[in-house]
C-alpha cells in the first residue's frame, strides 16, 4: 500500500512537472532556469544553462526557447519537451536580450559590449547582418507587422529604428537616460520605451518617430531616484500597460488610453522583467534582489503568490502550448 | 638617451605613446620594447600628444584638453601603489569613444588632446600653441598648491572653456568655483569623510584614532573627517602624524603597533595618506585590532573596480580590456566630465555647437542649468551643486576585493536630495587672483 502511494505520488509529481502552463525564469547569478508550475505555483524543476542567463523568449509554437547566456557569448536553444540544449546561435559577444521576428525565423540580439545589433537566421544559424548602434544596446522590439524593429542603447540614450527588410538604421530618437525595455502597441502605432535613470516611460509615434507622451511616476514614501522603470508589458485586449519600477519595488498600472497611472503594485525587491500568462489574467514579475517571482492578478492588482527562485531572476516567459 | 626621429617616426611614436601612455603599456608584452617605449614616451610626456582619431570636418567638433601638472613622486611609495601614468586620461579616452558613438547619430564629435608638464610656467608656454586655442573643455589634474594658478592661466588663455577638476578632492578648491565654470567631477574629501562617518554610525562605531601623513591632501582629508565627526557625533580619541622614519615594508609588524598605541582604546582607525606612505601597512598591524578606513582598508571613493551594479560592469569591462588595469576614481571623474559635456552638447542647438568662441559658454550654461542631470552607472541621475559646482554622486565604500556599499547609506535623509547628506552644499567664495 505504502509502495503504491509513493508510486502514485511519483507519477503525480512527474505529471505535474510537465503539466502546462509553466513559467520559465532565468537566474542570472545561478546559471540556471527555474520552472514554475502555473497551477500549484511551485518550482518544479531547475535546469543548468550557460553562464549568466538573462533574456529568455519562446518560439512561436512554444516548442523551443532561446536563452541569452551572456557570459558564455551565445544564445542557447532549448527543446522544451525534454529541457535539453539542442543548439547555439552565433550571437556575438555578451548577448543580453533577444527578440523574434513574427516570421519565426529571424532573431535579433543586442551585443552590449560591442555596440552592435546582430540579426540571425535561425534555420541556417547564420548571422545575416550586424548593425552599428549606440553604446550598450539593450531593449529590443519588433513591430507586430514585422516591418520595423527598434533597439535602445543604454549609454547613448537613444532608440534606433531599423527597417527589417534592409537592415538599415532609418532613424534615431533621443530618449531619457538609460533606456531599457521597448514595446510596440498591438496596432503598431506607438512604441513604449522605459528609461531607468531618467525615471520615465516615453511613448513614440511610430510614423513620425517623435515622442508624444512622457510618463513619470510619483510614489508616496519612495524617493524619486529609486523609481527606475525597466520591464514593460502591454495587454492585448484591455487598455492597460504594466511597468516594473526596479528598486521602487513596485509595478505601475497605466491606462493606455488616458495615460493615467491608476495603481502601484508592491512586489519583491528590484522588480525587473514582466510576462503574462495566456489569457493575461496573471502577470509575473522577476524580483532580482529578493530572488523571487510575484504572481499578480491583472484585474484586482493583488499579488496572489510569491515564488522563491534562484539568485537574481532576470528573464521570464510563460509556456502554455 | 638620444632619440633621433624623423617626423613620421615621431608621429608613429606619438601614436604608440598615446595608445600605450594611454594603455599603460599593458598590451606591449616585450620587456625591452617596453623599456624603450617608456623612455621615449617619458620624453614626449613632457610635451603633448594628440589623440589619433578620425576627425570629420563635416560635423560639429567639441575639443577637450587634458592638462596634467606632473607631481614629483614621493620616495617610499611602494611601486604597486603608484598612480598609473595614464591616470584619468584613460577614463576620458573611453568616454570620448562612447560619446562619439552617440555623436555619430547626432552629428557631433569630441576630440581630445593632452598636455603635461611639471610647472605652471611650462603649461603656460605650451598653451601658446595655436592648436590648443579651440579647447572648449579642460580636464584639469593639478595639486592644490598650483590649482589656483592653473585656473588663472586657463582663465586668461581659454576664457570660454569649462574646466573640470578631475583629480583633486581638496574642499578648499570648491570655493574657487564662484563665478567661473569650474566643475568638480571628483568627489570632495568632505563627501568621502561623510560617507565613512555614515558607515561608522550604521556600525555603531564611535571612538576613532585618526592618522595622517605630511601631504597637503592628508591635512585636507583629516580636516574634512573632523567636520564629519562633529556632524555625525563621532569621537576622535587621538590624532597622530606619521613620522616617516623607517621602511615599513620590513618593519611594519613591529613598528605599527607602537605608532597606533593610545591610552584610550579606539574602535576604528581613520587614515589620510594621499601618497601611500604608511596607510597600506595599517590593516592587521594596529595596536588594537580594529577596522582601518580612509586611504587604506575600507576606502571611500568616487569609483572602484569592484562596483558592477547599474551597468557599471560594462564600463569596467571596456576599460580593463583597453588599458589592462582596473579603472580608478580619477579615471571615472575624467569619464564623468566628458560624458557630462557630451550630454550637455546633446541639449545644445547646432548653432550653439558651431559658434566658434561661444561653445564653451553654452556648454557651461547647459551644464549648470537647474534641471541638468547625467547618467553615469551610479544608479541615479547625477546633478551639479549650484554653489560649489561639485557633481553630486554616491560614494563607493570598498576594500580591495569587494564592494561594501554605496553612500548615502539608508536612513540618512536630506530635505532635497539624499546625495546632499554627503559633503558641503554651500561654500564661501574665494577671491580669484586673475
Amino acid at each position: 500500500m505504502k509502495f503504491r502511494l509513493v508510486s502514485l505520488l511519483c507519477s503525480l509529481a512527474s505529471f505535474t512537472a510537465f503539466a502546462l502552463p509553466q513559467a520559465y525564469v532565468t537566474n542570472e547569478k545561478d546559471n540556471t532556469i527555474s520552472i514554475i508550475d502555473m497551477q500549484s505555483f511551485d518550482v518544479v524543476d531547475t535546469i543548468d544553462v550557460g553562464e549568466r542567463p538573462r533574456g529568455f523568449i519562446l518560439s512561436a509554437d512554444q516548442r523551443h526557447a532561446y536563452i541569452c547566456a551572456s557570459d558564455a557569448d551565445r544564445i542557447q536553444i532549448m527543446d522544451l519537451s525534454n529541457h535539453t540544449i539542442v543548439g547555439d546561435l552565433p550571437s556575438g559577444a555578451d548577448p543580453e536580450t533577444i527578440a523574434l521576428h513574427p516570421n519565426g525565423t529571424t532573431i535579433y540580439t543586442a551585443n552590449e559590449d560591442d555596440a552592435l545589433l546582430t540579426v540571425i537566421d535561425i534555420p541556417s544559424g547564420e548571422v545575416i547582418s550586424q548593425i552599428d548602434v549606440g553604446v550598450e544596446p539593450e531593449g529590443l522590439a519588433v513591430s507586430h507587422d514585422g516591418k520595423m524593429m527598434v533597439v535602445t542603447s543604454e549609454t547613448t540614450n537613444m532608440v534606433h529604428w531599423i527597417d527589417t527588410q534592409t537592415h538599415e538604421n532609418v532613424a534615431n530618437s533621443l530618449v531619457d537616460a538609460r533606456p531599457r525595455d521597448a514595446h510596440f502597441t498591438m496596432d503598431d502605432k506607438y512604441l513604449w520605451v522605459s528609461s531607468e535613470i531618467g525615471g520615465t516611460v516615453s511613448i513614440f509615434d511610430t510614423q513620425t518617430k517623435q515622442k508624444v507622451h512622457t510618463l513619470s511616476f510619483e510614489i508616496k514614501g519612495v524617493y524619486r531616484d529609486k523609481v527606475q522603470p525597466v520591464g514593460i508589458v502591454l495587454m492585448k485586449d484591455s487598455p492597460y500597460a504594466f511597468v516594473a519600477l526596479g528598486p521602487a519595488n513596485r509595478i505601475a498600472v497605466i491606462n493606455t488610453e488616458t495615460f493615467k497611472i491608476e495603481d502601484y503594485i508592491l512586489v519583491g525587491r528590484r522588480v525587473w522583467q514582466l510576462a503574462f500568462n495566456e489569457d493575461q489574467s496573471l502577470l509575473l514579475s522577476t524580483n532580482g534582489v529578493s530572488g523571487d517571482v510575484s504572481i499578480i492578478n491583472t484585474t484586482s492588482h493583488k499579488v496572489e503568490h510569491t515564488v522563491k527562485v534562484g539568485r537574481y531572476p532576470w528573464g521570464v516567459a510563460v509556456k502554455w502550448k | 638617451m638620444t632619440v633621433h626621429c624623423s617626423s613620421t617616426l615621431l608621429r608613429a611614436i606619438n601614436f604608440v605613446c598615446l595608445k600605450s601612455a594611454v594603455a599603460s603599456l599593458g598590451g606591449v608584452k616585450h620587456g625591452l620594447m617596453k623599456t624603450l617605449l617608456l623612455s621615449t614616451c617619458t620624453l614626449l610626456a613632457l610635451s603633448t600628444y594628440t589623440y589619433a582619431q578620425e576627425i570629420r570636418s563635416d560635423i560639429d567638433t567639441i575639443s577637450i584638453l587634458h592638462i596634467q601638472l606632473l607631481q614629483p613622486s614621493t620616495p617610499g611609495t611602494p611601486s604597486y601603489l603608484k598612480r598609473p601614468v595614464n591616470n584619468g586620461v584613460a577614463g576620458a579616452a573611453i568616454a570620448i569613444e562612447d560619446a562619439n558613438i552617440t555623436g555619430k547619430f547626432l552629428s557631433y564629435q569630441l576630440s581630445m588632446q593632452s598636455l603635461s608638464a611639471p610647472t605652471i610656467t611650462e603649461i603656460k608656454t605650451q598653451l601658446n600653441e595655436p592648436n590648443y586655442h579651440n579647447a572648449n573643455a579642460i580636464l584639469l589634474d593639478a595639486p592644490s598648491s598650483d590649482f589656483q594658478a592653473a585656473i588663472s592661466v586657463l582663465q586668461q588663455r581659454l576664457p570660454e572653456a569649462v574646466i573640470f577638476n578631475i583629480a583633486n578632492s581638496d574642499d578648499a578648491l570648491r570655493t574657487l568655483s564662484c563665478g567661473i565654470p569650474l566643475v568638480h567631477s571628483i568627489p570632495s574629501y568632505q563627501m568621502k569623510a561623510d560617507a565613512l562617518a555614515q558607515w561608522f554610525r550604521v556600525k555603531r562605531i564611535k571612538e576613532i584614532l585618526a592618522l595622517h601623513g605630511k601631504h597637503h591632501n592628508d591635512m585636507a582629508f583629516l580636516s574634512a573627517f573632523k567636520q564629519s565627526a562633529k556632524k555625525f557625533k563621532l569621537e576622535l580619541v587621538d590624532v597622530k602624524q606619521w613620522s616617516d622614519s623607517f621602511d615599513l615594508r620590513r618593519a611594519a609588524f613591529s613598528e605599527i603597533p607602537q605608532f597606533t598605541r593610545t591610552k584610550t582604546r579606539y574602535d576604528a582607525v581613520f587614515t589620510a595618506d594621499f601618497d601611500a606612505q604608511f596607510a597600506y601597512a595599517l590593516p592587521f598591524n594596529t595596536y588594537y585590532q580594529v577596522p582601518v578606513v580612509g586611504d587604506a582598508g575600507l576606502k571611500s571613493l568616487g569609483w572602484h573596480a569592484t562596483h558592477e551594479q547599474w551597468g557599471a560592469r560594462q564600463l569596467q569591462n571596456r576599460f580593463t580590456e583597453t588599458f589592462n588595469r582596473p579603472m580608478n576614481e580619477v579615471d571615472f571623474a575624467a569619464y564623468l566630465s566628458v560624458i557630462s559635456a557630451a550630454t550637455a552638447i546633446q541639449q545644445m542647438t547646432s548653432d550653439a555647437r558651431t559658434s566658434d568662441t561661444k561653445v564653451g559658454q553654452s556648454l557651461a550654461l547647459t551644464l549648470l542649468n537647474d534641471g541638468f542631470t547625467v547618467a553615469a552607472y551610479r544608479g541615479r541621475p547625477l546633478s551639479i551643486r549650484p554653489s560649489t559646482k561639485q557633481i553630486r554622486q554616491p560614494i563607493t565604500l570598498a576594500h580591495e576585493d569587494a564592494l561594501v556599499t554605496h553612500a548615502p547609506l539608508e536612513g540618512f535623509l536630506h530635505q532635497n536630495d539624499e546625495l546632499d547628506t554627503l559633503g558641503n552644499i554651500n561654500t564661501t567664495c574665494a577671491k580669484h587672483n586673475n
